[in-house]
């Protein structure tokens, strides 16, 4: 059997999902670095804050608080220009991924509905073929009505087929018959 | 060269480069070697050797930066036609799951005549 051909909306679906999927992980890729340097500013801070403990409960000398201090303010200061360059960063990369997730969607409800005006054509098609089967089985059994019965007890084909109520209703008020 | 060559080549490339002294380093030497020559006044036969070692390097530098251009290009073509070809796959297996889902209402309510 051949492989199905897919349509444009398939298409453009399966590259919605792998944009998406690209986004995704970019995103996640991008949050999870910002985390890290938020973390390590955070450290670097605590640090600084310690030499400054540390030099009050008289571990270390002023001198060494000092230079601990600074260089950890110095980290800290370095760390914040780069959690600066990331924030830009992080928010194109959430901007791009927001988009492809709207992308998504709509590429998914063209493919859903593509699917359903299929189902529509194919399930239009059923319905005559069904009709027609019917139409013919109903023909037979009258013939058979008739040879087995003569004239006898009319010729109506009541004798043999009542509709349902649901029948009646969908040929004669066009009312669906409950799902 | 397939796909997969391309890109395995580039990778190797750029780990050779990474591992061995650049062409511009030699390029510096052979510079260095040639003012050296010029400045202690060695023969011309020395000096005249040296400027075309230090042309060879260059037009070895050259061939080189050209050729991996070349490879990068090749190996960004090749993923670029993966993604392409997964994304091609994709739609494939989605027309058959939607062949699938089409044919069971198709046989759902199919009469037996």
């Amino acid at each position: 059997m051949n492989a199905p051909i897919p349509t444009p909306a398939l298409q453009a679906l399966a590259a919605a999902r792998s944009r998406l999927a690209e986004c995704a992980e970019r995103s996640t890729s991008a949050h999870s670095a910002q985390t890290k340097l938020l973390v390590r500013k955070s450290e670097s801070e605590a640090a600084a804050a310690l030499a400054i403990a540390d030099h009050k409960a008289g571990s270390i000398s002023e001198e060494v608080a000092a230079l601990r201090r600074a260089s950890s303010l110095q980290d800290a200061a370095d760390l914040s220009a780069l959690i600066q360059q990331g924030a830009a960063h992080l928010s194109k990369v959430d901007q791009e991924f927001a988009q492809a997730q709207a992308h998504a969607t709509g590429a998914e409800r063209d493919a859903a509905r593509e699917e359903d005006l299929i189902a529509v054509s194919v399930l239009d098609q059923q319905i005559k073929t069904l009709e027609a089967n019917f139409l013919s089985a109903m023909s037979e059994r009258y013939r058979l009505h008739i040879k087995t019965n003569g004239n006898r007890g009319g010729q109506s084909t009541f004798n043999f087929y009542q509709p349902t109520q649901a029948m009646q209703e969908l040929i004669k008020r066009n009312q669906p018959p409950a799902a | 060269m397939t796909k997969q060559t391309n890109i395995k080549r580039g990778q190797q490339e750029a780990e050779t480069m990474a591992n061995e002294p650049t062409l511009a380093h030699k390029i510096g030497q052979a510079k260095l070697r040639l003012n050296t020559l010029l400045l202690t006044g060695e023969s011309t036969t020395a000096a005249r050797a040296a400027l075309k070692s230090l042309t060879d390097e260059q037009k070895a530098l050259g061939a080189a930066a050209a050729e991996q251009a070349a490879n990068q290009h090749a190996a960004r073509q090749s993923l670029a036609q993966i993604e392409a070809d997964r994304i091609a796959n994709d739609a494939v297996q989605l027309a058959a799951a939607r062949a699938n889902r089409i044919s069971m209402i198709s046989q759902r309510y199919a009469g037996s005549i």
